[in-house]
């Protein structure tokens, strides 16, 4: 492997993870208007069932999560693996 | 049904447990094997605080008033987990790097260690926790009345008062117990992080169970439960905008600023990998906590539709006959209540003492000298008072506020309360801008709308507001209502309370921060919260004390030397009983150490070397002050020092030559007195031999004529003799006269050779002469010139030791001087004496003849005529240049 290609992996490493973390940044953003979603969706009627609202939110909810896990995992990662696996 | 006592029992066991788990945990903490206490999922754990009675019990009521609005409250901080890139791992970077205690810690530091904020905070947090901290005294107790069996309304206010007081007294000695066990620098506590984690385990569990309970057990599952909730009387959610949103923002801004959140989020931290996983599992365990709510609500509603929903997670399984799972209920409520009270007691109390009590203490005390040892054991006392007066005045607010409905409504306002710390806050660590002023206007203005539309009404009209400030506004300042602030009507008073504080709280703080002027010290800091990931090193784990002290004992090794070192080590051990290895890294320990290093190095220095091996702090800014007063005082003195030392070396050296001088000018005066005694003498016996034949009376005239001759001879050479000495006693007085005109030089030589030509010539020579470049006109004394010459010509005659003496001389013009070389190729002047023989009665010692005066006068008469004399050396023979000054003449 020549010298080149392996900058050139570090460097897009190093803006894989910077991505991730704009990513970060970005998730409670995209979380806070997915959970006022229902405000704008309700204001015209007022016939939302709590069951409907409760698949709702915790759907959101369960995929933030879900989302959460897997950027602190990437970020983690690229944080222990600096000078680990270089195929990680 | 659960007897009562079996109910205080199971109790008792399940504190016992805590207190065990406690104590283990503080066990293994000082023997250095964290390992599992500091995990992710302890820290995660730790978090559930958050989740207090108010929400175990409270949610489920929340739910049977107001549908699906209680689950705001877990969004917002799970915003807040999922975004701790943004916020949550900023904060607890500095609270590592600036060593910050509370939350007021971290805002007076902030803003240049003022104290003012320090207390403002203070303040705001105890007013906004004592009512939450009632609140959990009145569910347990509640609780408690449900097994009683007659209901909570039943209950005689006696049993329910003493009750209230027992459980604020056992959480009191269990917070002062594993709270103020010892003072840490860095104020973690093991024992209590980890009994709390054990309590987050038991009521997650609880709530499931109850949950699972009622879905599986009652229902026919999830659908079912769904169902059911269609049609009961929540099953349209009257989704209320303003709230919702307002909900959501609220709680997240308090689980940032609530002093409990912080002190296991920021304070306890250890590394930031835990907020890492934090930042899904604690939304994870938060939805967790909420999945069963509504069921749960659903059921109650159906089961006991006259009951306190409040209650419903405990008398649902209770009015099933569901003993045990009631128990675990019970335990999970239990659970809820008292880990929220301890941390909160905990975080006052360290803010009460440190911001409160030993500033006034100290200000108190500032006449007498203190031990720090004493402020430590004073530390410790009030922090130990200051739970006992927090659970104390929890305790009073429930007993005076007669507790029920108006405490429940109490928990937001507790929020809305603290919440008035986020635009402060926020803006210390993400605006470099913000200032001392702008923040304590911000507070100052945010606590008082806050206080205003918020708190004191929530008393109702009995308290602080009449019924017509209530309506009417202040003296009937309808705009003024606490309401309707600014006459604008209709909003919900949650939302109006909080959109007003916090707005005008912003634009305080913005404005005050806009126009005012930081002080050095507030711009540094704020530097360093703002920017502080280049501020701080990447976060390490925890260190353990062996690696602390092995790393103290070789920086002090390096400082005090390694002998010394390792017995002040050996002794500390010894003392602190251990007969090998090294010492704990006790803060006496420390103490004594800094004050040994501070010897050596200078106090702030010392102090800041300890505190970034124990601390892995960064050094703060006083430090560096400090630090760089020392070095600057210890710089000039060695540079004071090196100048002194390079003085005196120059001045010895100064010394040693002329020593060395002085010794030889001594010899050489010793010899020239034998030799002038000889001199004198030699010629002075002759005369007088002569002068004795004279006196005889047979005597030849042929005699008579060669001994008068003799006479007259030796006569002669005393004269000269004596006519040098005279001659280089006026020359060296300045009193010589000079006859200067323009010269010649080669008329100069020629008389000079003219004058050695008479000396009698025992050797043939050669010299060579350029008479091309003798012709220069000098303005001299040429007589005195002329003299010099003759006396290195004739020296030429007399000393040079070749087997055919020749004589160079070498005339050169350089700029304003001309130089003359006497070059011979003779074997020279050896090195030792070529610095003595311009001095006088100098001779050298197996050649000389004459006086040792001849090269003095040269050097004293061309001294005067405003040149110089010397000895050139690596010229092959003797090698004399006499320079002149020249000044070409006018053509």
């Amino acid at each position: 492997m020549s010298q080149g290609d392996g900058i050139s992996r570090v460097e897009h490493r190093a803006y894989r993870r910077q991505r991730i973390t704009d990513a970060a940044r970005l998730l409670p953003v995209i979380g806070f208007f997915l959970f006022i979603l229902p405000v704008l969706a309700t204001s015209g009627s007022d016939s939302v069932t709590t069951a409907g609202g409760f698949v709702f939110v915790f759907s959101i909810w369960g995929i933030l999560i879900v989302a959460s896990a897997l950027l602190s995992l990437w970020l983690g990662r690229d944080d222990g693996g600096d000078t680990g696996n270089p195929h990680g | 049904m659960i007897g009562f006592n079996l109910l205080v029992l199971v109790c008792l066991a399940y504190v016992a447990l805590l207190f065990g788990v406690a104590f283990a945990a503080e066990r293994r903490a000082v023997r250095g094997e964290v390992g599992w206490l500091r995990s992710p999922l302890v820290y995660t754990l730790s978090l559930s605080i958050y989740c207090t009675a108010w929400t175990f019990y409270g949610a489920v009521g929340y739910a049977v008033r107001s549908g699906l609005e209680f689950v705001a409250i877990y969004l917002g901080p799970t915003l807040v987990m999922i975004g701790w890139w943004w916020v949550v791992r900023k904060l607890v970077r500095i609270g590592r790097s600036q060593h910050i205690t509370s939350i007021a810690d971290l805002i007076s530091s902030r803003y240049g260690k003022s104290n003012l904020l320090a207390v403002l905070v203070t303040l705001l947090a105890v007013i906004g926790t004592t009512p939450y901290i009632a609140l959990q005294l009145q569910s347990v107790t509640q609780s408690f009345s449900v097994f009683s069996g007659s209901g909570a309304s039943a209950w005689h206010s006696d049993e329910f008062n003493v009750t209230a007081l027992f459980v604020a007294f056992g959480l009191a000695v269990f917070t002062v117990l594993f709270g103020t066990r010892r003072l840490d620098a860095n104020e973690r506590h093991h024992g209590v992080v980890t009994a709390i984690a054990l309590e987050a385990v038991v009521k997650l569990v609880a709530l499931l169970a109850v949950g699972v309970f009622v879905v599986w057990g009652l229902s026919g599952g999830p659908a079912d439960v769904m169902a059911r909730a269609e049609a009961s009387e929540i099953g349209i959610w009257n989704l209320n905008g303003g709230r919702w949103t307002t909900l959501i923002f609220l709680s997240a801004a308090a689980f940032i600023c609530l002093p409990r959140m912080f002190q296991v989020m920021v304070v306890e931290n250890t590394t930031e990998r835990h907020v890492a996983v934090a930042s899904w599992a604690f939304p994870l365990y938060l939805l967790l906590m909420s999945l069963f709510v509504i069921p749960i609500a659903v059921t109650g509603l159906g089961v006991l539709p006259d009951g306190n929903p409040d209650l419903y997670v405990l008398t649902v399984p209770l009015a099933l006959g569901h003993d045990k799972l009631a128990m675990l209920a019970f335990l999970g409520g239990f659970s809820s209540a008292t880990s929220m009270v301890i941390v909160a007691a905990i975080a006052l109390s360290t803010m009460v003492s440190n911001h409160a009590v030993m500033p006034v203490w100290l200000s108190l005390r500032a006449d007498r000298a203190t031990m720090s040892g004493d402020i430590r054991h004073v530390v410790l006392l009030s922090r130990r008072i200051a739970i006992g007066g927090v659970l104390l005045l929890g305790f009073l607010y429930l007993e005076f506020s007669g507790g029920g409905e108006a405490l429940a409504a109490i928990g937001l306002i507790s929020f809305a309360g603290v919440a008035q710390i986020i635009p402060p806050l926020l803006g210390g660590i993400f605006w470099r801008g913000a200032t001392r002023v702008g923040a304590a206007l911000g507070l100052a203005i945010g606590f008082s709308v806050w206080a205003y539309t918020m708190f004191l009404p929530s008393f109702g009209d009995s308290f602080a507001m009449s019924a017509s400030v209530l309506q009417n506004g202040p003296f009937g300042v309808s705009w003024l209502r606490p309401h309707a602030l600014f006459g604008i009507d209709g909003l919900d008073p949650l939302v109006h309370a909080v959109f007003w504080s916090i707005a005008l709280n912003t634009i305080a703080f913005l404005l005050g921060s806009i126009f005012s002027i930081p002080n050095p010290l507030e711009r540094l800091q704020g530097g360093l919260f703002v920017n502080v990931y280049q501020h701080s090193r990447s976060p390490t784990g925890w260190t353990s004390s062996v690696a602390e002290a092995e790393d103290l004992l070789a920086m002090s090794q390096r400082i005090l030397g390694a002998v010394e070192a390792q017995e002040l080590f050996a002794q500390a051990a010894r003392s602190q009983g251990k007969a090998t290895g090294l010492p704990d890294t006790t803060p006496e320990f420390m103490e004594s150490l800094e004050r040994e290093l501070a010897g050596s190095v200078g106090a702030a220095t010392a102090h800041a070397m300890v505190s970034q091996i124990v601390g892995g702090s960064t050094v703060s800014f006083e430090d560096l002050l400090a630090v760089a007063d020392e070095t600057a005082q210890v710089m000039e003195y060695s540079v004071r020092v090196k100048a002194q030392s390079e003085e005196i070396e120059r001045t010895a050296s100064q010394l040693r030559e002329a020593n060395e001088k002085l010794t030889a000018l001594s010899i050489q005066k010793d010899a020239f007195l034998s030799q002038i005694s000889h001199e004198l003498r030699t010629p002075m016996a002759s005369i007088r031999s002569s002068s004795e034949i004279l006196m005889t009376e047979e005597i030849t005239e042929s005699q008579r004529k060669r001994f008068s001759g003799i006479i007259q001879d030796e006569t002669v050479r005393l004269t000269r003799l004596l006519d040098d000495l005279l001659d280089l006693g006026v020359l060296e007085a300045g009193q010589v006269s000079l006859n200067l005109q323009q010269a010649d030089l080669h008329d100069v030589l020629q008389r000079a050779f003219a004058v050695t030509s008479l000396m009698e010539g025992d050797r043939p020579f050669r010299i060579s002469r350029d008479n091309e470049a003798e012709h220069v006109q000098l303005i001299t004394d040429s007589d005195r010139l002329a003299q010099v010459f003759i006396n290195l010509i004739s020296n030429f005659r007399k000393y040079c030791d070749a087997e055919l003496p020749r004589l160079d001389i070498e005339i050169c013009r350089n700029g304003d001087s001309l130089t003359v070389d006497f070059v011979d190729n003779g074997s020279g002047i050896e090195h030792g004496s070529q610095s003595v023989i311009f001095e006088k009665f100098s001779r050298l010692a197996d050649k000389g003849r004459g006086a040792g005066l001849g090269l003095a006068i040269c050097r004293e008469i061309m001294k005067r005529l405003g040149g110089s004399i010397s000895y050139l050396q690596g010229r092959g023979g003797a090698a004399f240049r006499v320079t002149l000054p020249y000044v070409p003449s006018q053509p």
